[in-house]
């Protein structure tokens, strides 16, 4: 379907099917489709930096997780708000990554892929430790926002929503395209006095923000904030999703986290066993039958 | 802080070191030979550390077990690069994603066989006592595991300055050129991969008598050995040999004297190393 | 005013040292060819100028900025624009976007969020007139990956014409491209604006030549002569470094072919390859036959290395076929052919880091006449050098293991791919007496130079490449005695 057209009315009518479900769905169904929504804002943050940075990073779950006990120390200490504990979680978030980013981005492809992965087992090992902020194993209890699951569920969807149309907007933009010419080319884009250095750096600085806001979002869902937020395997999850959706297109960061959200509660519904399995089988079959994920097949 | 309790600690930290060493010159000599960043190895150890403990449990014969271990670990590793990694020759990226997609399967498949419960295995008879050493009373199971990876390095090293040793120095450095002069590239890379696999199950069920096995141990062992060859260098197994120690030293004294930071240094050393050499101590650029 | 200075440059690269007390000035305006045979040094020069390499010692200046050992992008802001000798094109991109992104910092829009690029018409602008410039303009909204090799090379062009640099470094813009391609690409580098200064590095001297104002020639990274193209051309050691001399002490007996008809041992049919989207080689054919030394002669850049790395396997075949000791050959994967019997030492040494020179020698050594005995008695120097790790060793020691390592195979045919490049004189003349003792032996040689001296002393027959096709076969007894002959196809 390379037809811009048709492509345009299937999103939309996702983007229907998506906004009516909360009439449609209660409870569970309720919870996954939060759930769906959350984990797409953090893959499609993540989709900014592989499919467009070329940045391949195994450490988002360091920004996750930076977002969801930032939801749950504001929230212990001036009440739940979802206004406050978004802008917390951004804030903390964005700031981690500006801080470490220049030690990453100084390394290259594997290399940057074992240095996100050790500054997210730091900010892990620091959750672990300082008990007396984040609990430790014990993890934090997040209480409830003052409002409906429909409502909460809504508002996530309008986040998603802005966040994709932000960065689409932001792509088509001189920074955006600078970013992919970096990627294709960091020679060629240096020799044009342009520094590819920077342009990956606030695209860092970014998709670690937007990820904390999906941290901020999980933690109120779960009302609850452990060391599993913060746990590499969420990163590898996240890349699962970005992979099997599509690298190269920002909506198939939304695929890619619905199919795997859905395919997650299906498997632990029968069993709690092979949870990991499944992950690892569906991460294998993607590298090795797939180059683009699903995405490509509605793009052609 | 009493002398006696130092030592111990030290000679503990070395027997950590060693195992902490077959698996990173394993996983050194993966990348430096083929450029694959194996985050399968940790799992690999424990696969060797499950198997390890089974048959020596069953068995009794605590020596047989390393060497099964060893046996199967080799096989799992000839049959993974030849069924998976090959089919993704010069896709760097995806091989190491592939790795991340069998640790994930082989974590679980280990969990489904041997539950969620911490397993410890026995050292043989032989080892099972006190001796003494440097003034104090030490297991002797944790002196052989030294003994062990010390053995194993000097091995490495002569293997390494064989010919045979200079074929994969060869590939490592310039694959084409060293296919020009007949040495097989292919083969040289899945050899190494089958024998730095049968290295990490060795590993674990050498280690199954010092570190407990349970769910995560794959996990831990892998980022650790991350660590040392990042700060050893990758693709030198001098350096992962020195930077073993160095993160076993750091890690078991650093919970000793400040047990909530002691992960936290290990990986602030980790990212001081690579942001500013790279290629880590004893490594080579690129 | 110079718009360029270079001073006393020097860049190692280990115990290579790949320029050596470099000078240069470039006047404003000023239209400066770079040429040398391979290994000279001109693309080292070009990646310190812009900022890629920093030299081990020496200065760059451009206008009145010191630029030693700043970043690219700092260099590019100071009004210096480059293309590359591959493809740098932004291969995701549509044509006009590769310009749109490389005409944003000039019109200011570098760190632009709030507008798409698509409507930035300054932008817009400006690119479109740099692509109508190259005439390219029709193309603008085809996908970059559709262009042909030489259109790319366009596109480049109009991407560094759009950054209004002062100063343009173009490397090798017509390598890899055909006659008519060639023709068109030369005409829109003649027609640039005059007032950019313009470095040129080239193989094709024809063009260099009556594009350049003066002409820089570089030898094993030293600056041989520097003159308008005339006094270049005229200079004795710069036609002796493309040429040769004609001495008739070196001329050599010529000798009687064996009884007995040839027996073949290698032959190309009709084969072409290249790298990438380039075409390199296109129609070519060569045989060799047991016993022989056949050269392989023409300037750089006319595909004598992309031959050999053809036939060694390095390089897939696009179309004709290869056979060897009667099989065919032609997609064998190289560690076939080397098991087959064909040797290759390799363009630019290509030691193995990490190997000592013992072991380099000792990896591929296979049973027969040349031991690790004989190959020492060659090259009396690796004695000495036998336990010191191979990267380490000067241009001219690695070249003499890097064919001592392929002897040492005791090969059927031994291709040679520019073994003088980096070479004293001396150890030249010794390379030919080591050459012609293989000869005598019985050695089968296939010897791509562009030094034709030593090519005309120890061949029995040479192939002139020009522009990846083969334009002259002939005996090499035939050509020592009308040297005449080959200035048409190696002279400038």
């Amino acid at each position: 379907m390379a037809d811009p057209r048709a492509r345009r009315v299937v999103v939309g009518a996702v983007v229907l099917a998506v906004a009516l479900a909360p009439a449609l769905l209660h409870g569970y169904a309720l919870y996954l489709a939060i759930e769906v929504v959350l984990y797409a804002i953090a893959a499609v943050a993540l989709d900014l930096l592989v499919g467009y940075a070329g940045l391949v990073s195994l450490g988002q779950a360091a920004f996750f997780g930076l977002g969801a006990y930032a939801a749950a120390i504001v929230s212990a200490h001036a009440g739940p708000n979802l206004a406050l504990t978004l802008a917390a979680g951004f804030v903390v978030a964005a700031l981690f990554a500006a801080i470490t980013a220049p030690l990453s981005l100084r390394s290259a492809g594997i290399f940057f892929l074992m240095i996100t992965l050790a500054f997210a087992q730091l900010v892990w090992a620091t959750a672990d430790k300082w008990h007396s902020v984040t609990g430790g194993s014990d993890g934090l209890v997040v209480p409830r926002l003052p409002m409906s699951d429909t409502l909460f569920y809504l508002i996530s969807v309008a986040l998603l929503l802005l966040i994709i149309a932000g960065l689409a907007r932001l792509l088509r933009s001189p920074f955006g395209r600078v970013l992919e010419a970096a990627r294709q080319s960091e020679t060629r884009t240096r020799a044009l006095g342009l520094s590819a250095f920077w342009y990956k750096y606030w695209a860092f600085v970014l998709a670690g923000g937007l990820t904390g806001l999906a941290g901020v979002l999980h933690a109120h869902h779960r009302n609850f904030v452990s060391l599993a937020d913060v746990d590499w395997t969420n990163s590898v999850v996240l890349l699962v999703m970005v992979l099997l959706g599509g690298a190269r297109s920002l909506w198939g960061g939304v695929i890619g986290a619905a199919v795997f959200v859905l395919l997650q509660a299906w498997i632990s519904s029968r069993t709690d066993k092979w949870e990991m399995f499944v992950i690892g089988a569906v991460l294998i079959a993607v590298v090795l039958f797939t180059r683009r994920g699903l995405w490509s097949l509605v793009n052609a | 802080m009493p002398p006696q309790l130092l030592e111990t600690q030290g000679l503990n930290s070395l027997a950590f070191a060693m195992l902490l060493f077959l698996l990173a010159a394993g996983f050194s000599l993966i990348y430096g030979v083929g450029r694959i960043a194996n985050l399968a190895h940790g799992t690999f150890y424990m696969v060797g550390a499950y198997m390890g403990y089974t048959i020596a449990t069953k068995t009794g014969n605590f020596w047989a077990s390393l060497a099964v271990a060893a046996l199967l670990g080799a096989i799992l590793g000839w049959l993974v690069e030849l069924l998976l990694l090959r089919r993704l020759r010069g896709r760097e990226l995806d091989q190491v994603l592939l790795t991340v997609g069998l640790a994930f399967i082989l974590a679980d498949v280990i969990r489904a066989i041997w539950g969620a419960d911490i397993r410890s295995s026995s050292p043989p008879p032989g080892l099972s006592g006190l001796v003494p050493v440097f003034g104090i009373q030490y297991p002797a199971y944790q002196l052989f595991v030294i003994c062990v990876g010390i053995v194993t390095f000097v091995g490495l090293q002569l293997v390494l300055r064989s010919p045979l040793g200079a074929r994969v120095r060869a590939v490592t450095a310039d694959p084409q050129v060293a296919a020009s002069l007949g040495v097989p590239a292919q083969a040289v890379a899945s050899g190494t991969f089958t024998a730095a696999v049968a290295l990490a199950a060795f590993g674990g069920a050498v280690g199954g008598p010092i570190i407990a096995l349970a769910p995560g141990l794959d996990l831990q062992m892998m980022l650790l050995a991350l660590v040392v060859v990042v700060i050893g260098g990758l693709g030198s197994v001098a350096g992962a040999f020195v930077g073993a120690i160095i993160v076993a030293l750091v890690n078991g004294f650093g919970s000793l004297f400040y047990p909530e930071f002691a992960p936290f240094l290990i990986f602030a050393l980790m990212v001081v190393v690579l942001g500013f050499r790279p290629q880590g101590l004893l490594g080579r650029r690129g | 005013m110079p718009e360029l200075i270079v001073e006393s440059l020097e860049k190692r690269f280990g115990g290579v040292v790949a320029l050596d007390d470099v000078d240069m000035r470039v006047e404003r305006a000023e239209r400066r060819a770079i040429i040398g045979p391979n290994g000279a040094g001109k693309s080292t020069l070009f990646a310190i100028i812009s900022g890629e390499e920093a030299p081990t010692r020496g200065s760059v200046q451009i206008g009145q900025q010191r630029t030693t050992g700043m970043p690219p992008e700092r260099v590019a802001r100071l009004g210096v624009a480059r293309t590359f000798q591959t493809s740098t094109v932004l291969t995701d991109f549509s044509v006009l976007d590769n310009v749109r992104v490389s005409a944003l910092r000039t019109t200011g829009h570098a760190w632009t969020i709030s507008a798409p690029l698509d409507a930035l018409a300054d932008c817009d602008a400006a690119a479109r007139s740099a692509l109508d410039a190259v005439g390219l303009g029709e193309k603008a909204n085809t996908p970059a990956a559709s262009l042909s090799h030489g259109e790319q090379r366009q596109l480049e062009i109009a991407a560094a014409l759009v950054q209004r640099p002062s100063l343009l470094l173009l490397d090798e813009p017509l390598a890899g491209l055909a006659t008519v391609e060639r023709r068109r690409i030369g005409a829109l580098l003649t027609g640039l604006p005059r007032d950019i200064t313009v470095l040129l590095i080239e193989h094709d001297l024809e063009f260099a030549q009556s594009f350049a104002d003066r002409v820089t020639v570089l030898d094993n990274g030293r600056v041989l002569a520097d003159g308008t193209p005339r006094e270049v051309r005229e200079n004795p050691a710069v036609q002796a470094v493309y040429l040769g001399t004609a001495s008739p002490s070196q001329a050599t007996i010529e000798r009687p072919r064996a009884g007995g008809a040839p027996v073949p041992l290698l032959a190309a049919l009709d084969i072409a390859s290249g790298y990438g989207q380039a075409r390199v080689l296109e129609d070519v054919s060569i045989e060799v036959s047991r016993g022989e030394v056949v050269a392989v002669l023409g300037r750089n850049g006319m595909g004598k290395s992309t031959l050999l790395n053809t036939l060694m396997g390095f390089l897939p075949l696009r179309a004709g076929s290869i056979s060897f000791a009667g099989a065919d050959v032609s997609h064998a994967p190289a560690l076939a052919r080397a098991r087959a019997g064909i040797a290759l030492v390799p363009q630019g040494r290509r030691m193995l880091a990490g190997l000592t020179v013992g072991e380099e020698l000792r990896l591929g050594a296979r049973p027969g006449p040349w031991g690790l005995a004989r190959v020492t008695a060659l090259f009396p120097r690796l004695a000495q050098r036998e336990r010191q790790r191979s990267e380490t060793l000067s241009g001219g020691e690695q070249q003499m293991v890097a064919i001592a390592r392929a002897l040492v195979r005791n090969p059927l045919l031994l291709l040679m791919d520019e073994p003088s490049e980096g070479l004293s004189a001396a150890l030249v003349h010794s390379l030919e007496e080591s050459i012609a003792s293989l000869r005598d032996d019985g050695e089968t040689v296939l010897l791509a130079e562009q030094n034709v001296d030593l090519a005309l002393a120890v061949a029995d027959r040479v192939y002139v490449l020009e522009h990846g096709r083969i334009v002259e076969h002939e005996s090499a007894g035939a050509l020592r005695a009308h040297r005449s002959r080959l200035e048409r196809f190696l002279g400038l």
